[in-house]
């Protein structure tokens, strides 16, 4: 049986390694998907997909980087869909340039709570991006001369481009969607293979070492949140011009969980894990339709068979280096590493 | 007027605070927040609701869904928490765990009970007091005075017992615990069932309290009670119980000065604001590493 | 051992997406766009009277609605409603000597969800319309959906003020905001009642006729006698309302207006009625239900609302309807489901009269639907909505009594009130 799991480890580790040649293959395989499937719906899935790979990748600068976790994502994706859906639908601004002012938007969110847990470390960001994330919601609902209220946001205009319209069914969001991965993608990457990528990930293994060595811990951590807002804020802008429509219900706490156990069932920390946990666990409700009742049920199995047997999730922990799990997600840290240990001695 | 709305939002505060020890108590043993714990709740509350279909009348009810419900606590931390230990996990995995958990009993209970909201008996009727000009509806008394007569029966049990100083040394140090003899294993079983009987107790006091119970009851109040639990300094009982009034009583006041679209945003905004100021809450002992 | 389960499970996972993936790939290219629709049914319609459905010799409807999750129990019997408007179809021959089949869809009442299902339906070739969508945001997502492929919905709960503003293809057969605002206005005035209180939950509908409540009162002016004295607002899911009901009882309101679904009124009512015995309740067709009155208990009596069906009326259509729905439900029918019984009805009617169940087809004769449902007259205005006139209903002994007489259309309302 343990065959079976070194196959698999050393199958990606082959991809990995020729990734030279399978990525750029994988491309042109992904590019093509709309001239070979014409099917709407699996178009409209690949879109939500992608929709998927940005925010969780997004919440990976935090989460698996900083080690930080958030439970109040879709805020930021909310915003980012109000921002480039109202300049859109009220002053008739083209996608493009709304597309920009979605990103503003959800930095701008990514800025707020940056500020706001600027001083405080490991755990309670996730409680404070709960309230956030109820707040802006407050926000959206009351706010009726602005956001529309409760009656939402109608109207989104489509992307143009040189005169070409893009919707879902020519095959342009897809094309778009694309795009738009691997632009979070690229930066995604760039943050890890950069002078700012060491610093933050120098604060999620010591904080107070960062510091003392003469890293700006506080600036570092603002700077993630708001690249993870802007990140975000694409997602939205993206998802308010596909659909048209958008109201706060659909920026849901659902949401922001999804993003949450996407990011740790793909593996915190792994790029390709974010791309792989999306597609699989945002196609799995729709392939389990037919499971009706039970598809909650199956995910929430699938979930603890996860964390049993897999914890570093789909694609983390395959480099050589031992896997860490960033220290005080959703709890205070024990500076003597307390939490743990007890557990050990617990059972 | 700013009276009765204060009175108000203790009642609901105490709604809150029912649900936030059960969030506290494994906290304080497990560092693990139990997200489960708001579909536990509705569990319990479903439970009750079962018995009492059936004509076997309040007590029986009570009494039975404090069992069970204190067992599927049990069960959920043998069969998937523990294994999660014996591996030295990092706490994230059991948290997702109980995320995990948390979708299939609310699933469950969608299939079996359907999604309806069902009538739940009304537990005391004697008429309205009249309090201080405030006029008080028999239901609130009765659900105020039970909820703290429970609360002060943890908080004696935690901290008066022996159960408790045991629970309370295996928090401080589960492994000097271990070595002195006590079965940190043992508490922390009985610490799942406690919270266990703690979110059927708070499950059947609100279903009667409002009358209703319903299979998402446990996600709107799971998140208010996990927030009081949170803003009183997660861990401290008697936190839990400050956390939820002043939740309750911010939401009154909301709804009274700003309109009922404001009511959870403030209480959010509060906790918010608190969490700025006194980083680990109000009764919260200050662990957080500031830098 | 235990990598290799997870390994197993992500194969599988794997393999299920890929299978999903194949079978999209086997779909015919459909619902490309509007005008790709009409060429094809051009196409079809050389082919003679079977069209729209690949299969021959059938119709195809599709149902979308809440299945699993919080509003489950609304598509499960509003489902029930149009396999009952279908089997009756079928029972006389089917339409145009089709059968006619229901295929439904779960959305789960959200809008992610709704959008995917929403392509799904109109990729498929064999569907000729959509009924459906339980709340408004999630009806308006997937109704960009049909308008750009061109197929006909009709929405049977929907309230959104845009809803049907979006295009050609979208109809709905619910009251509108303004129905139910003048309705409100009228039993009011009928009660001899003062000081409106009005509670309304802070969604599309609910302040759509909050909106409308204040224009019609400003409106009519001195002609109308009482006073609004306090709107409030809650959020979707509140239940405890007792900071709610301490303003009410402080503004001294002697009724109270709610359009809130009967979760949320229900505990309002009883919180209220603990504090105060007297107030009079007025609510909407969402109110109209067995759960309502199970769910409020005693504390219903005396509660009146206006609605556009009532099962014990005593129109022949109205009693069979109702016959079958407690046979196949267990329960008497709500509005809603009446409501999308009757949508079935018309598109129905559309396929016959057109002599095909071609989308396009169907969108050129809803316009023109013209029949008595058990929802009233079924017709369609320019916008695609369906005038309701609402009936009286009062809450005594536990059970929906009808007061006949007192409702009116709002021309003839404000007819006799002396406004334009």
């Amino acid at each position: 049986m343990g065959k079976l799991s070194s196959v698999y480890d050393s199958f990606v580790d082959f991809i990995l390694k020729h990734k030279k040649i399978v990525l750029p293959v994988f491309l042109v395989i992904l590019a093509v998907v709309p001239l070979v499937i014409k099917s709407q719906y699996v178009i409209r899935v690949f879109c939500l997909i992608g929709i998927y790979c940005i925010l969780t990748l997004s919440l990976n600068l935090i989460a698996g980087y900083m080690g930080q976790s958030s439970m109040g994502h879709a805020a930021l994706y909310m915003m980012g869909a109000y921002f480039s859906g109202l300049l859109g639908a009220k002053l008739g601004w083209p996608f493009w340039i709304t597309l920009v002012f979605g990103i503003l938007g959800g930095a701008l969110g990514g800025l707020i709570l940056g500020f706001a847990t600027m001083k405080l470390s490991a755990g309670y960001l996730s409680v404070i991006t709960l309230a956030f994330g109820e707040v802006v919601e407050m926000v959206v609902l009351n706010w009726n001369s602005v956001t529309n209220g409760p009656l939402g946001v109608r109207g989104i205009p489509r992307p143009n481009l040189f005169g070409w319209e893009l919707t879902p069914t020519n095959g342009g969001f897809y094309w778009l969607m694309l795009v738009l991965v691997i632009i979070a993608v690229l930066v995604s990457m760039s943050v890890v293979n950069s002078k700012f990528g060491r610093a933050v990930r120098a604060i999620k293994e010591d904080e107070l070492a960062a510091k003392l060595m003469g890293v700006h811990t506080a600036a570092y951590k603002v700077q993630t949140i708001v690249l993870s807002g802007a990140m975000a804020g694409m997602a939205g802008a993206f998802y308010a011009s596909m659909n048209r429509y958008i109201d706060a219900a659909t920026f849901s706490f659902d949401i922001s969980m999804t993003i949450l156990c996407i990011v740790i069932f793909g593996g915190m920390g792994s790029i390709p894990g974010m791309i792989v946990g999306s597609a699989l666990l945002i196609s799995f409700p729709e392939v389990l339709r037919s499971l009706a009742d039970y598809r909650f049920v199956v995910y929430g199995l699938l979930l603890i068979l996860m964390m049993r047997f897999r914890p570093q999730g789909l694609l983390g922990g395959l480099s050589r280096r031992p896997y860490k799990l960033p220290a005080g997600v959703l709890r205070p840290e024990k500076p003597d590493g307390g939490g743990t240990e007890e557990g050990k001695k617990v059972s | 007027m700013i009276l009765e709305q204060v009175l108000n939002g203790v009642m609901l505060g105490m709604v809150y605070a029912l649900i936030a020890v059960g969030y506290s108590l494994v906290f304080g043993i497990l560092k693990l927040l139990n997200m489960a714990h708001g579909s536990i709740y509705a569990f319990g509350a479903h439970m009750a609701l079962f018995i009492v279909s059936m004509q076997f009348g309040l007590l029986p009810a009570f009494i039975f869904a404090i069992l069970t419900t204190g067992v599927l606590s049990v069960l959920m931390d043998r069969i998937i928490l523990a294994p999660l230990r014996a591996k030295n996990a990092p706490n994230i995995t059991a948290l997702i765990s109980v995320m995990g958990v948390s979708y299939i009993i609310q699933n469950m209970m969608m299939i079996i009970f359907d999604s309806t909201k069902k009538t739940f008996p009304k537990l005391f009727d004697f008429g309205n007091v009249v309090f201080l000009g405030v006029t008080l509806t028999s239901t609130q008394i009765a659900m105020f005075l039970i909820a703290l007569a429970f609360l002060v029966l943890l908080t004696v049990v935690v901290n008066y017992t022996k159960v408790g100083l045991a629970m309370r040394a295996s928090r401080e140090n589960a492994r000097a615990a271990n070595m002195m003899g006590i079965d940190v294993r043992g508490i922390v079983t009985f610490t799942f069932f406690i919270s266990g009987m703690c979110a059927a107790v708070a499950g059947v006091l609100v279903s009667g309290y409002y009358q209703m119970v319903y299979s998402t009851m446990g996600t709107e109040a799971g998140l208010k009670g996990f927030s009081a639990a949170v803003l009183g300094g997660i861990g401290v009982l008697h936190g839990s119980v400050v956390g939820g009034i002043i939740i309750g009583v911010a939401e009154a006041l909301a709804v009274t000065y700003l309109g009922g679209s404001f009511r959870s945003a403030t209480a959010y905004i509060v906790l918010f604001i608190v969490l700025l100021i006194r980083p680990s809450g109000l009764f919260g002992k200050d662990n957080i590493v500031k830098v | 051992m235990k990598k290799v389960l997870s390994v197993m499970l992500a194969a599988t996972l794997m393999l299920t997406l890929f299978a999903g993936c194949g079978g999209g790939k086997d779909e015919p290219a459909g619902g490309e766009t509007k005008k790709a629709e009409a060429a094809e049914s051009k196409d079809s319609g050389d082919d003679g009277a079977g069209s729209g459905s690949s299969e021959g010799g059938e119709v195809t409807l599709a149902f979308v609605g809440p299945q699993t999750g919080d509003n489950a129990e609304y598509g499960k019997s509003m489902k029930t409603a149009i396999q009952i408007a279908i089997d009756e179809w079928n029972e006389k021959g089917g339409v145009n000597g089709q059968q006619i089949k229901l295929v439904d869809y779960d959305d789960a009442n959200t809008s992610e969800q709704a959008a995917s299902v929403a392509q799904k339906i109109v990729g498929d070739d064999s569907i000729s319309a959509v009924i459906g969508h339980f709340s408004s945001g999630v009806a308006m997502t997937a109704s960009e959906v049909y308008e750009e492929s061109g197929i006909a919905y009709i929405s049977g709960s929907a309230a959104h003020v845009d809803l049907t503003k979006i295009g050609g293809c979208i109809y709905r057969n619910n009251s509108v905001y303004a129905t139910d605002a003048n309705t409100m206005l009228q039993i009011v005035q009928h009660l001899g009642l003062k000081k409106i209180g009005i509670l309304n939950p802070n969604s599309d509908a609910g302040v759509a006729v909050t909106t409308e409540i204040q224009n019609m009162m400003e409106t009519y002016g001195d002609k109308y006698e009482a006073e609004l004295v306090l709107a409030e607002l809650y959020e979707d899911g509140t239940v405890d309302f007792s900071a709610t009901v301490s303003k009410f009882e402080e503004a001294g309101v002697d009724c109270v207006y709610s359009s809130g679904a009967y979760a949320q009124t229900a505990p309002f009512i009883k919180q209220y009625r603990e504090k105060n015995k007297d107030v009079q309740f007025i609510m909407s067709a969402a109110c109209f239900s067995q759960e309502f009155l199970e769910l409020a208990g005693a504390d219903a009596e005396g509660v009146v609302l206006g609605t556009s069906f009532f099962y014990e009326s005593s129109d022949e259509a109205v009693k069979s309807f109702t016959e079958k729905f407690n046979a196949a439900y267990g329960s008497n029918p709500s509005t809603f489901a009446a409501q999308v019984y009757d949508a079935t009805y018309a598109i129905l009617y559309a396929i016959e009269k057109g002599g095909s169940a071609d989308r396009a087809d169907i969108l050129a004769n809803l316009p023109s639907t013209d029949f008595q449902g058990v929802t009233g007259k079924i017709t369609f205005d320019e916008e695609g909505n369906c005038p309701k006139q609402q009936v009286l209903l009062k809450v005594e002994d536990g059970k929906y009594v009808e007061i006949p007489g007192v409702l009116k259309s709002q021309t003839d309302y404000e007819k006799e009130l002396g406004v334009q």
